[in-house]
């Protein structure tokens, strides 16, 4: 095996030890912010990856992704236009966009020029090396994150003003209608369940206006989690937290 | 069997689960724990205070117009299951637990151990 191939098996191992199939926040914040975490996302992929991006307005893009190349997205080979009227639908409206990377079955043709990362960039005016990418994401957000999957809709208030929210339209509609009013008093019972403790917690409760469903609380730090989980997943909800609290 | 020793089962079968106690909901008071530590009178009060908040606060009573019968709080340092009986909506169980207790299987034996007790004469 030469230096070179070694070097693509590591980063391929490397790789496979991130954890499967979950989605992972790659930016919070304005439409432009999401653009360029998107971007960003791209640039930093180097092997072939199927990127699956999903905002929480429930929008969702899956493009192929190789060597900071977009060489398949839903437009095709090379509906450039197309591309980036599709990135621009995508973060319409959103500001938290989540990517799943998956492993493609088949190398990428290298002779398979697709669309460079630096031409979207420079079409949309967006420089790759904005520190943006920085920006730390919240306990809250990781925690959001992982659960996701288990988690039918959610709202998320940061000191008491609603941050974002997120789910099929009737269970989001149907929280915001039972709890999106009473975040106040919902902390502060938290807080007298919690006796007093401002250490992160989560509580779920086996009852629902949703059928199927429970409903979590959890608040981080000032941040307040309100959402309904499926009903057969409190020990998920468990292990993901205490993953994080890890 | 007596109540002391379902919730002694409990505690054999989970030995991070450092208190377990059965209580009526109606009156908030402790009838019953068993411990693998010396807990203070005024602690289970205050776990009985907490369970009936849990169970039928503010929160509870917007999931549901029906009576809330189970509640888990995940904390940093304890996980703890509160309980009530479907029937005897007064009978509530709690289990205090390191973070570190099979979940699952806590769950199952704790609502099962509320079942033979609502089913004491």
């Amino acid at each position: 095996m030469t230096k070179h191939a070694r070097f693509w098996n590591a980063l391929d191992l490397l790789a496979d030890a991130a954890p499967a199939n979950m989605p992972r926040v790659v930016m919070t914040g304005s439409e432009d912010d999401l653009r360029t975490g998107l971007l960003q996302e791209i640039d930093q992929t180097i092997l072939t990856r199927i990127l699956s991006f999903s905002t929480n307005t429930g929008t969702a893009l899956e493009v192929t992704v190789s060597s900071r190349r977009i060489i398949e997205g839903a437009s095709g080979k090379d509906g450039f236009e197309t591309l980036v009227s599709e990135i621009g639908y995508l973060v319409e409206g959103a500001d938290t966009l989540f990517v799943v990377a998956h492993r493609t079955a088949h190398a990428a043709d290298p002779t398979e020029p697709g669309v460079a990362v630096s031409r979207l960039a420079e079409h949309m005016s967006i420089d790759l090396s904005d520190p943006i990418r920085a920006k730390k994401l919240s306990p809250m957000d990781h925690f959001v994150a992982s659960a996701q999957p288990t988690l039918l809709a959610w709202l998320v208030f940061c000191d008491g003003d609603l941050s974002h929210k997120y789910g099929e339209t009737d269970p989001l509609a149907k929280l915001e209608e039972v709890f999106g009013a009473s975040s106040d008093d919902i902390i502060e019972e938290l807080t007298q369940i919690l006796q007093g403790s401002t250490e992160p917690a989560c509580l779920i409760l086996d009852a629902s206006p949703v059928a199927d469903s429970k409903v979590l609380v959890s608040k981080i730090e000032n941040e307040l989690l309100i959402a309904f989980v499926g009903a057969d997943h409190a020990t998920s909800i468990a292990s993901h937290w205490y993953a994080l609290q890890n | 069997m007596k109540i002391v020793e379902i919730l002694d089962q409990i505690e054999t079968a989970f030995p991070t689960c450092h208190t377990i106690a059965f209580a009526d909901l109606s009156t908030k008071m402790v009838l019953c724990t068993s411990s693998s530590t010396d807990v203070r009178q005024e602690d289970l009060d205050k776990l009985c205070t907490t369970m009936t908040t849990a169970l039928d606060g503010k929160i509870a009573s917007l999931a549901s117009a029906e009576p809330t019968v189970e509640a888990m709080v995940f904390g940093t340092e304890n996980v703890t299951v509160y309980l009530r009986d479907g029937d005897e909506l007064a009978d509530g169980l709690c289990c205090v637990c390191s973070t570190d207790v099979d979940f699952g299987a806590l769950m199952s034996s704790a609502r099962e151990a509320l079942s033979q007790i609502a089913a004491q004469p």
